[in-house]
């Protein structure tokens, strides 16, 4: 029963894909020229006009760019989960020197992550940016922690279906407008004043969902490879 | 503007540079610099978002995931006991005829050499699971059947040691089963000499060297004939690795450096 549930999601949802494609929804205006940049600034509410075309104007080509990372992290695990793991061989161990570095490094790079997905409308970066400098934090963290504890407080924490469910989340998102009768992947939430933090709301929580998804799959590849190429 | 060129430039120069390394380790690092220096030429075409992201992606996280992945593979693992002369550690440093083969051998494959010093009796054990690729230190006799021998780059012999009272007849030799008696630790097998505590007891060539340096007046010592030699042993599944590495050996014979190695460790 739950498998049928499971394949009936599945088929709807590539539907749905092919629908968006073949039907081309309307999709909120792109922009052209000078003029059309800086209305689209004011429009988003974000002076870091490369945020507001990615998560703005097109954002219906970054929504592609999430699932092409989800499918990347599925073939890592898919192909690294069938062979024998490595976790019981002689353990390779680190130098002090790097594990005491590390330490020092880790809340430095986790905070660096935060503020690069936080502020990405504002300023350089974004939640790519800022998912991937958060996974080498914690990449940091356990080197200096160990790879097992980290996994073990993260699982606790239901990391691995938070990791299938924030494609669906970030989708949602974008359909959100609908709902409010507005154009599909438009601002899901009003914009307020330019060149503040919460300025640009929805490209703000497109951010957070995206450097979340980025932090949590970066992860799994990196404790994949961890499991079954050599520990550290 | 030069900055922007000098980058530039740099970057086919850095590429080729580590396509070129015969080691992983510094070709993936060539790749991480590569990514740092092209991070930085984004940033000077005004491009500081996917500057960010190419060197969050290009320079740390895939250097990771590359280091990671070669990790084991990067590495020849060899383990073995010491033995004077053929695997010691002086100082900090591995020495001997087989450490010589082996370091030439890795440099060649472009593996870093890592050796593992474990007792003479836990070699084959920990080559059957697989967590070490050759196995080394005065290996004499035939390995069970799924690891391979390599080809022998020393010629040694057993030697039977027994208490001078213990007046038998010199024992029946069976090729097939004789072999070596000490399954522990080098150091210890020394000590045990030292202090008495061993009745009778096989050695090869190399070790029984090492220890008549101690009193072994109180010992009868009795050579046997089989003729036998020292070689590495590959783990399961490295048959390439031990094809290779016999090759290797028959090469430095050829061209006499074994020769000089054996000289050089063995006076």
């Amino acid at each position: 029963m739950k498998r049928i549930v499971r394949t009936a999601l599945a088929i709807a949802l590539s539907l749905a894909a092919c629908g968006i494609v073949i039907f081309n929804l309307p999709i909120s205006e792109g922009a052209t020229h000078q003029n059309d940049m800086t209305r689209l600034a004011t429009e988003t509410g974000a002076p870091n006009l490369v945020s507001a075309i990615y998560l703005g104007a097109r954002l219906y080509d970054t929504l592609f760019e999430v699932l092409v990372f989800t499918v990347a992290v599925i073939g890592v695990r898919f192909y690294l989960l069938r062979r024998p793991s490595t976790a019981r061989a002689t353990p390779i161990p680190e130098s002090h020197v790097l594990q005491a570095s590390a330490q020092i490094l880790y809340p430095l790079t986790l905070i660096l992550g935060l503020y690069l997905a936080l502020f990405g409308h504002l300023s350089p970066g974004g939640g790519f940016s800022g998912g991937v400098v958060a996974a080498s934090g914690l990449l940091l963290c356990v080197m200096s922690i160990g790879a097992e504890t980290i996994y073990r407080r993260l699982s606790g924490a239901g990391i691995e279906r938070l990791e299938w469910a924030l494609p669906m989340v970030i989708v949602a998102v974008c359909v959100l407008p609908v709902v409010f009768t507005r154009p599909i992947l438009s601002n899901s939430l009003p914009v307020g004043q330019a060149g503040h933090v919460f300025g640009s709301p929805s490209i703000l929580l497109l951010n957070i969902l995206i450097g979340l998804k980025v932090l949590i799959g970066s992860w799994m590849v990196l404790y994949a490879f961890i499991l079954y190429r050599g520990e550290i | 503007m030069i900055s922007r060129a000098v980058l530039l430039l740099l970057l086919p120069v850095i590429a080729g540079v580590s396509l070129f390394q015969r080691r992983r380790l510094s070709a993936v690092i060539g790749m991480g610099l590569f990514s740092l220096v092209l991070a930085a030429t984004y940033l000077l075409h005004s491009a500081p978002d996917v500057a960010v992201t190419e060197a969050a992606i290009g320079a740390a996280l895939v250097t990771v995931i590359y280091v990671l992945a070669i990790r084991r593979t990067g590495r020849l693992l060899v383990v073995g006991d010491e033995v004077p002369g053929l695997l010691a550690l002086e100082g900090g440093e591995f020495v001997g005829v087989e450490v010589d083969i082996l370091a030439g051998f890795a440099r060649r494959l472009g593996l870093d050499l890592s050796i593992q010093i474990a007792p003479l009796g836990d070699v084959e054990a920990i080559l059957l699971h697989s967590d070490a690729d050759l196995g080394a230190g005065g290996l004499s006799s035939e390995p069970p059947a799924r690891l391979h021998r390599s080809r022998e780059h020393l010629p040694t012999a057993l030697v039977r040691l027994r208490p001078q009272a213990d007046d038998r007849p010199t024992p029946q030799e069976s090729p097939t089963t004789d072999r070596c008696e000490y399954s522990g630790y080098f150091s210890d097998l020394v000590e045990a000499f030292q202090r008495n505590e061993l009745i009778e007891t096989t050695l090869d060539m190399a070790r029984f060297l090492a220890v008549s340096r101690t009193d072994i007046s109180s010992w009868r010592v009795d050579r046997l004939s089989t003729p036998r030699g020292y070689a590495f042993i590959a783990a399961p599944r490295r048959r390439g690795l031990r094809d290779q590495l016999s090759a290797y050996i028959d090469e430095l014979e050829r061209d006499g450096s074994l020769d000089d190695m054996i000289r050089r460790h063995l006076p």
